[in-house]
């Protein structure tokens, strides 16, 4: 029967900025964006661990890794990495953000106040060619993860789908903070797609207080590279 | 048209050292009852490492223990995996030809490919090759069953000249089937000459297009086998109550359990983009539980005049065989699962006779009624 995650959504919380940033409004257009996503199997009980009870693993147990490196936004350009659980949310296909990084504070308070994530600083790495990809995301204390994918092959682009993401934003209530739970869907307009069979994911220096790395891959499932357009708009409440 | 009954082996949570074993125990029992009732095959599927839905592993142990204590009742593989990593091809054909033998000639052959991240990602198997690697199988078993001196130099495994032992007692050999749960897959079946083993739990309206591309295709196949095996096989619920109301609460709430079991599996479709999974396999999972407690009509789960209704649907869409789940794991209690089948035996079988099914046909061609309307394809 389902196993749904035990998670509180106070866990999730984050800091408020003192003051609202200065961003655009959403949602952004960022056309020319570039997506590097893996799915691997991870541990079933360090997923649970990290997931609210709205959703139920599968089985096995597996996350979403994906990059997206944006040249042009309306915050210039910027990097954005999400570690997502596999799950489902009413038997339906989702994915609940565990960790976030992107390298634009721009960016950083648009996704803290209007959508749970991104929610942390970093740097990330994206190189990206005709034949191979690679991704190398970092937060203050250092690098947490690499993703290598050294051969690329080109697929028919419909056959990629990408379930919706969900996340926990932090809102302000009654002079404190409480988590919400949102949902970002209909993203990616994807344009050209290619796998990679021999993707490998490593960790190059140890974090082991770290969600990138306490949800170790234990198998890789699938890897793909994705040239798409991106909408980054405002996460709303599930129906 | 003919009834059978299939196996999945569900075991729910919490486990205990008792319950894989109730579960076998109790699927025994049954079986021996729909044989001295009178159903016509039972099926069992090979499925590994699906916790709780599915502790079916090694189907053709299980279904030689069914063999041994019925008499009628056809003996159904439903499916071999037939991927050369997880089962090597000379061992399945062995395995099923041992099978028949005791079975006394009641083997139908069902053969497949997995439809799991699960299974297929834990023998290392490469998605897209295994339609591949299934159409080279399905090609060789039959030259194992029938040849003296088989070899074998293929894609995905290769033999040096080996006479492969015991040969079926059938002659010359099972039936063989595909499971299908793909458009794709009922025109592959056809165009081999095997049966379409349907395995998404649909209604009528789902395999309307799927039997009428069957159909049309199988008339001109090149057949993998020795004889081409036209046949349809449909697969439901079934839950045949006492009264409506009854039979909705306790058939529709183990179907959704089924249902809400099989959406928590992690099938290719949705993680691994490949040309060989084309179709969701699990899409009937993600039928809402409003959905099932509707209980879509061709769905077999009602008091007896319900699933007779239901079932001219089937009936009219031409498939010669339904085969149903009959519980998930203990949601439905043993004896009522015993009850269900007697009253469908009962009150359900005997209107689906050769004989009654052509008065029907005759009635309708003389009146112009052509029955009842199936409902619109599902979307």
């Amino acid at each position: 029967m389902p196993d749904p995650g035990r998670a509180s959504h106070e866990s999730y919380l984050v800091k408020l900025p003192a003051e609202r940033a200065d961003y655009p409004p959403l949602p952004w257009k960022c056309a020319g964006a570039t997506m590097l996503n893996v799915y691997f199997e991870v541990r079933k009980e360090v997923l649970l661990d990290r997931l609210p009870p709205e959703f139920c693993r599968t089985s096995p147990a597996y996350c979403r890794l994906f990059v997206i490196d944006h040249p042009e936004s309306p915050v210039g350009p910027f990097r954005e990495a999400t570690l997502a659980l596999g799950c489902r949310l009413n038997m339906m296909p989702a994915a609940f953000v565990a960790a976030s990084i992107t390298d634009n504070p721009k960016a950083l308070a648009a996704g803290i106040f209007e959508r749970g994530y991104p929610n942390t600083l970093g740097t990330i790495e994206f190189e990206s060619g005709r034949t191979s990809a690679r991704a190398l995301i970092a937060d203050e204390k250092g690098p947490l993860v690499e993703v290598v994918m050294p051969a690329l092959q080109t697929i028919e682009p419909s056959r990629l789908a990408y379930d919706h993401v969900d996340a926990i934003r932090t809102v302000e209530s009654d002079g404190g903070t409480r988590g919400e739970l949102v949902i970002t869907a209909r993203e990616l307009a994807i344009e050209r797609a290619a796998i990679c069979k021999n993707t490998r994911i490593e960790y190059p220096a140890e974090h082991s207080r770290s969600a990138w790395q306490i949800l170790q891959c234990r198998n890789v499932i699938s890897a793909q590279l994705v040239n798409l357009t991106r909408t980054f708009a405002a996460g709303s409440r599930p129906q | 048209m003919k009834f059978g009954i299939f196996y999945e082996h569900s075991v729910a949570k919490p486990w205990s050292r008792q319950s894989e074993l109730r579960a076998y125990e109790q699927a025994l029992e049954q079986i021996e009852l729909a044989d001295e009732l009178g159903f016509d095959q039972v099926w069992e599927v090979e499925h590994h490492f699906l916790e709780e839905y599915s502790h079916s592993s090694a189907p053709e142990v299980f279904l030689a223990a069914a063999a041994a204590r019925t008499k009628r009742i056809h003996i159904g593989q439903g499916i071999a995996v037939c991927l050369p990593p997880m089962n090597h091809p000379a061992r399945i054909a062995e395995r099923a030809a041992a099978l028949d033998l005791i079975s006394g000639g009641r083997l139908e052959f069902g053969t497949g490919r997995s439809a799991t991240w699960t299974e297929v990602g834990a023998f290392g198997i490469d998605p897209d090759s295994t339609k591949e690697m299934w159409d080279e199988v399905i090609r060789a078993i039959p030259k194992m069953w029938t040849e003296e001196e088989f070899e074998w130099h293929g894609k995905y495994f290769s033999m040096p000249p080996r006479n492969v032992l015991p040969k079926p007692i059938q002659d010359p050999h099972p039936p063989m089937w595909v499971a299908v749960s793909s458009p794709e897959t009922a025109v592959q079946a056809a165009e081999r000459g095997i049966g379409m083993l349907g395995v998404t739990l649909g209604t009528p309206a789902d395999y309307k297009r799927l039997v009428a591309d069957y159909r049309r295709i199988i008339r001109h196949c090149d057949p993998v086998g020795k004889f081409v095996n036209n046949q349809v096989n449909a697969a439901s619920w079934l839950y045949c109550g006492e009264d409506p109301y009854e039979a909705k609460a306790v058939g529709g709430t183990a179907a959704f359990q089924f249902f809400q079991s099989a959406a928590h599996l992690l099938g290719l479709g949705g993680i691994y983009p490949s040309h060989a999974y084309t179709a969701q396999a699990n899409a009937t999972a993600l039928l809402s539980q409003a959905e099932i407690f509707s209980l879509r009509e061709g769905f077999p789960v009602g008091s007896p005049e319900e699933i007779i209704e239901n079932l001219r649907y089937w009936e009219e869409v031409g498939v010669e065989r339904v085969v149903m789940l009959i519980n998930y794991d203990q949601a439905i209690p043993h004896n009522k699962v015993l009850a269900s089948l007697e009253r469908f035996a009962k009150h359900v079988m005997p209107e689906f006779t050769d004989e009654k099914a052509a008065e029907r046909r005759e009635k309708a061609r003389t009146s112009g009624d052509r029955g009842p309307e199936a409902p619109p394809m599902a979307t």
